[in-house]
């Protein structure tokens, strides 16, 4: 796995050039273009973050950020989960063009997700001045964190692509999937200190998915950084990557077969 | 004896798939509840190829026969290494490259000149080395006015002559080719042929799975007869031919 995968990182444009392609064709024809991008995200946080400050009484200007940062490390989540369980189904021509490695497809997944995610960096930026996060950013602890991000989606997608090609109800499974995640994961709600926000704020330390994030949110808020977190999180990325290896060397070239 | 190219080893191929039961809504529109909520597909395992060995040595070029269904376009792929053989091995002293349905991997939404770049990038090249050869591509599509225009707007024959003046910029080692690529006009089908030919020439091996005898004996040195995925003869091409027709029917 990580032959063909260092094969694809040396042509960056066998997936950055595809994937910048296919951006530029699903705004061709909009008038606003690529600012679609960030204008569905922040209307969401707008309105939502305004309902639950007045329902839960939170302070905005602590809640507001807390959410926007969540909102959109979950969306690149999220994005990354769906894409994978239709990945071949989706790639079927290529792979039939006689595309034979399958890292491409991986990398143009993540590549996909992690253009969108940075657009809208601009909307977590705003957010920060707006309610004047102080910016002691602590780059260093947000290096790992991004870093662990991006292996995750690598083997989530390797494993969870050719797992939902294999067995179709995998793709239906992921709506439920994401949905029980969303509300699981505090991006609309906030854990108190003790890590029990609410019923499920009981079950937060068993949820990978708050483990992936934390890191991400408390670095650029400036909150006390998680280490456990970090640590459970490094990992599960281990094994994670350990058993996708496995599945690619065994059953990528089946999964074709199976579509 | 000479070494080969690439050499299979007791192959085998086969794929889970699903049967619907024989009795089902097709049959009795009664059904239509009980099959969309209760049936249960059976599952069960296919195999498209069996017990399949045989070498491809310098500057052979095997023909394909079969009947629909026998296997031809299966091999091709995974001699191709599009699919894995579930049994046996494959061993390669050469590489292959198909020029399968050569309009797959073309994006309908792009424009003419950027699939050129995408499918340019798949088939290997670098930015800067398609930047070269996109010249001589369009003018072997003849598509020069139409390149900036989506593909989904073009005519069928159009799309084909973009996908196959790009395919056509590789010279592979090993060519796998399924059916002759032939369509459009006299004119453009006799710039495919010419070029195709020189690639063949180049090439130090061929396999090519075709139902045109005519264009087999031309081509090809060596003949292959497959049926239901398993090799029925091996041999010289107007001998395999010979033993095609022949058994035809019991195929």
């Amino acid at each position: 796995m990580l032959d063909d995968l260092a094969q694809a990182l040396q042509r960056p444009a066998l997936w950055l050039y595809t994937t910048w392609i296919q951006f530029l064709i699903i705004y061709r024809r909009t008038a606003l273009g690529p600012l679609w991008i960030i204008l569905s995200p922040l209307a969401f946080i707008a309105l939502l973050g305004l309902l639950f400050t007045v329902i839960s009484h939170s302070n905005v200007s602590v809640f507001i950020p807390h959410m926007t940062i969540g909102f959109i490390v979950w969306t690149f989540i999220s994005e990354i989960i769906g894409a994978s369980s239709v990945l071949y189904i989706r790639s079927k021509s290529e792979l039939m063009s006689g595309v034979t490695n399958h890292s491409v497809f991986h990398l143009r997944l993540i590549a996909k997700a992690a253009i969108k995610f940075l657009h809208q960096v601009i909307i977590i930026i705003a957010v920060c001045i707006i309610f004047q996060v102080p910016p002691i950013l602590k780059l260093l602890l947000l290096l790992p964190a991004i870093l662990l991000l991006l292996i995750h989606a690598y083997w989530v997608s390797v494993l969870y692509s050719i797992i939902a090609a294999r067995y179709r109800d995998v793709t239906q499974l992921t709506d439920l999937l994401l949905r029980i995640g969303f509300l699981a994961t505090p991006v609309i709600w906030m854990p108190t200190d003790s890590g029990r926000g609410s019923v499920i704020g009981s079950y937060l330390m068993a949820n990978p998915f708050y483990h992936v994030l934390e890191p991400v949110r408390s670095a650029i808020l400036g909150t006390a950084y998680p280490y456990n977190s970090l640590m459970i999180s490094s990992v599960i990325a281990l094994f994670g990557l350990l058993i996708a290896n496995i599945f690619y060397k065994r059953f990528r070239k089946k999964a074709v077969l199976w579509i | 004896m000479s070494k080969y190219l690439i050499e299979l080893n007791n192959v085998n191929l086969s794929v889970p798939s699903t049967q619907a039961k024989a009795e089902s809504m097709l049959t009795n529109p009664a059904r239509i509840i009980s099959d969309f909520y209760f049936r249960r597909d059976t599952r069960c395992n296919v195999t498209l190829l069996k017990n399949i060995s045989f070498s491809l040595k310098a500057g052979q070029r095997i023909g394909i026969l079969g009947r629909n269904g026998a296997g031809k376009s299966t091999l091709l792929r995974l001699i191709g290494k599009i699919y894995e053989p579930s049994k046996g091995s494959i061993k390669y002293n050469a590489e292959p490259m198909g020029f399968f349905s050569t309009q797959n991997g073309i994006l309908p939404e792009a424009t003419g000149l950027e699939n050129i770049y995408l499918r340019g990038l798949e088939l290997g090249y670098s930015l800067s080395e398609i930047r070269k050869r996109v010249e001589s591509i369009v003018t072997f599509s003849g598509l020069e006015d139409h390149l900036n225009k989506p593909v989904h707007t073009y005519s069928a024959g159009m799309k084909l002559r973009l996908a196959v003046a790009i395919t056509f910029t590789v010279e592979p080692e090993v060519l796998l080719l399924d059916e002759w690529i032939g369509a459009g006009d006299a004119e453009f089908k006799s710039k495919i042929t010419k070029r195709l030919n020189e690639i063949i020439s180049i090439s130090s091996g061929l396999m090519l799975a075709s139902h045109n005898h005519e264009l087999l004996k031309r081509t090809c040195s060596e003949g292959l007869v497959l049926s239901k995925g398993q090799i029925m003869f091996t041999g010289p091409i107007d001998e395999a031919i010979i033993f095609f027709r022949k058994n035809q029917l019991n195929l």
